[in-house]
């Protein structure tokens, strides 16, 4: 047993006295050359283990209890100094964030020289060499060169790259990775995955994975740990828990993420929040949120009762039978939609190039073509979803649709106007009717006014008549329907949680009653079990109202589950248009497959196909078809065939399928 | 408006730090005493009464008629003749040149009663009570030689006649109650009547005739706690005037200039572009203009006045805070929050006022207190130049101009430098604890 954690508890003392129970008595084991994976919501105390194992916690930090033996030796006893030599050496780290996990005033090779010098006692040309050699084995491209680059000239990938290759720089027997793809795009999540797992086989050393994502863990761990408030509430092998889940709260956690031929119902979701680490009460956590709570819940926390060899679970259930316990778990149909044949929403040809500004005088020397010549057409009370990596165009499409940024051109046709070419008070009018909610749930709400002036703040705008009791009342309508509670008008939004705050960038959209709304990622800051609770209120709001989505994602699964079309975006053009059902079943542009491809699947175990290459920078697009650099068909092409030919000189035309189009070379051969 | 509950935090972080806290409360405390500066150093008293009759001179402006004078001007009630008037003593027979010029009488209340800070409640004036024992004293006192100053004359040594009463017709002596302010003086306030025998550059402790070693009174027994200027004005009087001065002048200040930066650096934030190229080109034009050449072209062009002092800083006051607000304007624009509003269809003044604004006051709240010390700054410096508010009006760098003029006057500079030192570096403590206490990556 490489790494052996009994009993662990993190505390930290917040003040005014209080005591937040971060980990509460977790035990752990992992195996050499083995995956864990530590599971869970946000704020379950996953990173805070981590940072205890190799002793990082804050100053306010203690352990009341625990040991650690990692190699048979009880490093929790270890002085600082030992320590130093552990961390970095035995045991290294990886962060979620790679944008700030280096340092931007050190070259690449000075932060990948610094362990290898202070633990190896390299001198400065061995860990060079050496340093070039991890670069090449993590897949950077033209290490010699790269090696000297700062962080601000990689790619977000890259300097996810450069940090595992700093991580594994003196070969570790153990590498944590927290979230260490979360802040990627689903392509570049891929390659760090698939690289992550070739090393793990080259080296032999054991990952201890945090994710809250369960495809990730299905494809990559050997065992799994759910963690929940402080606890492990489940742990066993990948096998064990995916064939069996047992703890009400896995169940649901897996039940919130949106699976293929769920599209017809309500998500089983978990209600309510993940509790605050200062309120930890009596009992099982989890019990104000679970579906089958006892009344032995309330008061007494369950025993871990053994299910299997391995397979273990801290649940009330499970007292009297040791064998799996089958749940009813029914899904609830949703309403079917109200999808007409007009068209709401006419896009021709809309291009939003951003100018860029060069020399004393600041004249254009070139665009950015963030949106370039995009033609949709959005169906009354359907969903369309826009889906694409970052820097793909998308936010910027939903914003010009808007006309929230003066360089669209182009035209949208709304109601028989075209909304890019209206004046300012008529605009002001057709604003009611087209609006918008942010993916950023913090960002997105003034932090200096209470919900009640952030909700009511349209209708002072549109409704500025409007006597006071009024709007109050329909403040308080509209905040019942996207199910908060009324008392929270007088609140600021640094009181609630992600989920709530984004119910109340709902609720200001929908107190005006709008016909069409942009949802710009609204649940990818969010945990599953929240994003499962968002996309049934979206789901039960555009029923009800008879609402025409814009759904702008990069989660696929999402696309799934709540869209009727998709647009795939690459570079600001529009690749592939296909209703949802032909489009994952049939995907026919090469990009649409490789995003497939590269989600991590919650069904059978595949190896990763990673694409290659990161997002091109859309100031400076490759010549002829954008994505020819990174295509596996261009790839696979000879040398100086005419296809390969096509694909460098010229943009693909629009090739028509059976629901939409895929713009492809390839298709036409 | 409820209080934000991040404001709260704030507020109780800036309680927490004590340096900064203490010198708020003291500084605060000042600046409320001296608020009311016309109430604690006034020539005229705060309450009479004559007869049963009751004036209330600080507040209500009343010819000398009232009283039964002759003159239709306010009377000098510190002046003997005044006294005389009111206590139905005659003063018919006066040779002074001046109107201000009076006798001295007998019955001047012996110089112990004008000692302590008291609100003068044993300052009652009755003739009847005059003892003979003072009288030896008092006359004591007026043996040395009195010296009336004129602000305009020059001064002319004129030995009083003491008994110049005895002519005097007495009237009938009349019932009269005054209650006199801590100080009997204002800032302009030059006394014609000294029993010290000094009136300008009068000491506050005793010293020496340099002439002919004779011991020279303090000039405590005319009621200057802290001595008295090179023109005869009392110097507490004058630091109270003017440190208030200073203080709402900086306030002030930093107010007008925190408004216009916030305006002007709001408009180039907010939009960006041109404007901002423009505006930001115009700023640093604006800034390189020479302030203090400005003010000495405009004193020559306009009558200085404290108001058109107030204008003229006003020009550059504002370009820190713009600075400021138009980079976090730039900044809050971008968010999210903000688009939103715009999507909802708000207007960009609204946007500005409503989302922006409120968001980018951090830098405003903590440079204000720094604000504020510029500003005293500013004043102090161009009153020492001679460049500030015309005299006689109340200045704390004008009292250190004369202290620098006067090194041998301690009683000037002293006082004046502590004063002028204490201000700034209370304030600068405020600020440093403002700081702080906004300080995110200082939060606990």
């Amino acid at each position: 047993m490489l790494l052996n954690v009994e009993d662990l508890r993190t505390y930290f003392r917040v003040p005014p006295n209080q005591t937040a129970k971060a980990v509460d008595g977790i035990s752990l084991e992992l195996e050499l050359g083995k995956t864990l994976a530590l599971v869970g919501e946000s704020g379950c105390g996953k990173t805070q283990t981590a940072f205890s194992i190799i002793r990082l916690i804050a100053d306010n930090g203690y352990h009341p209890s625990g040991k650690i033996r990692f190699g048979g030796q009880d490093i929790s006893a270890l002085p600082e100094e030992e320590m130093q030599a552990v961390r970095g050496n035995d045991i290294s780290m990886i962060f979620q964030e790679p944008m700030t996990s280096l340092n931007p005033l050190y070259r690449v090779s000075s932060q990948l020289e610094e362990p290898l010098r202070i633990h190896r006692q390299m001198t400065k040309g061995e860990a060079r060499q050496r340093a070039m050699e991890l670069l090449d084995r993590v897949g950077i491209p033209d290490p010699e060169k790269r090696i000297d680059d700062f962080p601000h000239q990689l790619s977000g990938g890259m300097k996810q790259r450069a940090m595992i290759a700093m991580a594994l720089a003196c070969e570790p027997k153990l590498l944590i990775a927290d979230e260490p793809t979360t802040a990627l795009d689903m392509t570049i999540q891929a390659q760090v995955l698939k690289l992550m797992a070739d090393l793990q086989k080259q080296t032999g050393m054991s990952i201890l994975l945090i994710t809250h994502d369960l495809g990730i863990v299905n494809q990559m761990a050997d065992r799994i740990a759910v963690m929940y408030a402080g606890k492990i509430v489940e742990t066993g092998t990948r096998e064990q828990i995916f064939n069996n889940m047992a703890h009400p709260y896995t169940r649901r956690l897996f039940a919130s993420i949106p699976k293929p031929g769920q599209s017809q119902f309500y998500l089983n979701t978990i209600p309510g929040i993940v509790p605050s680490a200062t309120e930890y009460g009596e009992g099982c956590l989890f019990s104000d949120r679970c579906h089958w709570v006892m009344d032995v819940c309330r008061t007494r926390d369950s025993q871990m009762h053994a299910l299997d060899e391995g397979h273990k679970t801290a649940c009330h259930l499970y007292e009297t039978q040791k064998t799996h316990v089958s749940l009813n778990e029914p899904l609830v149909p949703a309403p079917q939609k109200k999808i007409s044949e007009d068209i709401l929403i006419n896009i021709k040809s809309l291009k939003t190039h951003f100018p860029i500004y060069k020399g004393v005088l600041k004249r254009v020397s070139n665009y950015i073509k963030a949106v370039d010549d995009v033609d949709l057409e959005i169906k009354s009370g359907s969903t369309l979803a826009l889906v694409g990596e970052s820097g793909c165009g998308k936010t910027t499409l939903g914003e010009s649709i808007l006309r929230l940024n003066r360089e669209a051109s182009g035209e949208v046709i709304f109601r028989g106007q075209d909304v890019l070419k209206l004046k300012t008070a008529q605009l002001k009018a057709m604003r009611r009717h087209l609006q918008i909610v942010f993916q950023d749930p913090f960002g997105s709400l003034s932090p200096r006014m209470t919900v009640g002036q952030i909700v009511g703040e349209g209708l002072e705008v549109h409704h500025p008549k409007m006597e006071a009791h009024e709007r109050e009342e329909k403040i308080q309508k509209v905040l019942k329907e996207v199910g908060l509670p009324p008392s929270t008008t007088n609140r600021y939004p640094h009181e609630f949680s992600g989920g709530q705050r984004q119910r109340i960038s709902i609720a200001r959209v929908l107190i005006l009653e709008p016909e069409f709304i942009v949802l710009d990622e609204p649940t990818s800051a969010l945990d599953v079990s929240v994003q499962a609770q968002i996309l049934n209120l979206l789901r039960a709001l555009q029923y009800k109202r008879n609402l025409t989505y814009l759904f702008i994602t990069h989660n696929l699964s999402v696309v799934e589950y709540l869209a009727d079309e998709a647009a795939i975006m690459y570079l600001g053009r529009v690749v592939e248009y296909a209703s949802v059902k032909e489009l994952f079943v049939n995907p026919r542009h090469p990009y649409t497959q490789n995003l497939l491809a590269s989600v991590p699947d919650l069904g059978e175990r595949k190896p990763f196909e990673a694409m290659v290459g990161d997002v091109p920078s859309p100031l400076d697009p490759p010549s002829g078809c954008y994505f020819h650099p990174r295509c596996p068909i261009f790839l696979a092409e000879q040398e100086g065939s005419p296809l390969r030919k096509k694909c460098l000189t010229l943009y693909p035309e629009k090739v028509p399928s059976q629901t939409g189009f895929a713009a492809c070379h390839a298709l036409n051969a | 408006m409820k209080l934000d509950s991040d404001l709260n935090i704030k507020l109780v972080k800036f309680k927490a730090d004590r340096r900064a806290w203490f010198s708020f409360l003291f500084l605060f405390s000042l600046f409320a005493i001296t608020l009311p500066a016309e109430i604690l150093c006034n020539v005229r008293p705060l309450v009479m009464s004559v007869d049963g009759k009751w004036y209330f001179p600080v507040f209500v402006e009343y010819s000398e008629k009232e009283f039964g004078g002759s003159a239709e001007a306010e009377p000098d009630y510190q002046s003997q003749s005044f006294r005389n008037l009111i206590e139905g003593v005659s003063a018919a027979n006066k040779n002074s040149p001046s109107v201000d010029l009076s006798d001295f009488e007998n019955e001047e209340p012996a110089p112990e009663d004008s000692f302590g800070f008291g609100l003068g409640l044993g300052d009652f004036e009755d003739t009847e009570t005059a003892s003979p024992k003072r009288e030896v004293e008092t006359k004591i006192v007026f043996s040395l030689t009195l010296e009336d100053f004129n602000e305009e004359d020059a001064p002319i040594a004129k030995p009083e006649n003491s008994a110049s009463q005895s002519t005097a017709v007495q009237r009938q002596p009349r019932d009269v109650w005054i209650l006199w302010p801590p100080v009997r003086f204002d800032y302009k306030y030059i006394s014609t009547e000294s029993r010290s025998g000094r009136e300008v550059l009068a000491s506050p402790f005793e010293t020496r005739s340099k002439i002919d070693n004779r011991v020279i009174v303090s000039s405590r027994v005319d009621g200057h706690y802290l001595g008295t200027d090179d023109r005869g004005r009392d110097v507490l009087a004058r630091l109270i005037y003017g440190f208030r001065i200073s203080m709402i002048f900086g306030i002030s200040l930093a107010i007008s200039g925190t408004l216009v930066g916030c305006l002007l650096g709001g408009v180039q934030g907010y939009f960006g572009g041109w404007i901002d190229l423009i505006g930001q080109r115009i700023t640093e034009i604006w800034g390189s203009m020479p302030r203090l050449f400005i003010l000495i072209i405009i004193s020559s062009l306009l009558t200085r006045s404290v108001v058109v002092l107030f204008l003229v800083l006003n020009l550059t006051a504002w370009m820190g805070i713009a600075a400021y607000i138009r980079a976090e304007f730039l900044k809050v624009r971008n968010l999210e929050f903000v688009k939103a509003a715009r999507a909802m269809g708000a207007s960009d003044f609204k946007i500005m006022r409503r989302h922006i604004l409120p968001n980018s006051l951090t830098p405003v709240i903590t440079f204000f207190p720094f604000e504020v010390t510029a500003g005293i700054l500013a004043l102090v410096s161009l009153d020492f130049l001679n460049l500030g508010v015309p005299s006689p009006a109340p200045s704390i760098g004008e009292l250190l101009a004369q202290g620098k003029a006067n090194l041998q006057a301690t009683w000037i500079i002293l006082p004046t430098f502590a004063v002028l030192t204490a201000t700034l570096t209370l304030l600068t403590f405020v600020g440093e604890g403002i700081r702080n206490a906004f300080d995110p990556r200082k939060a606990s």
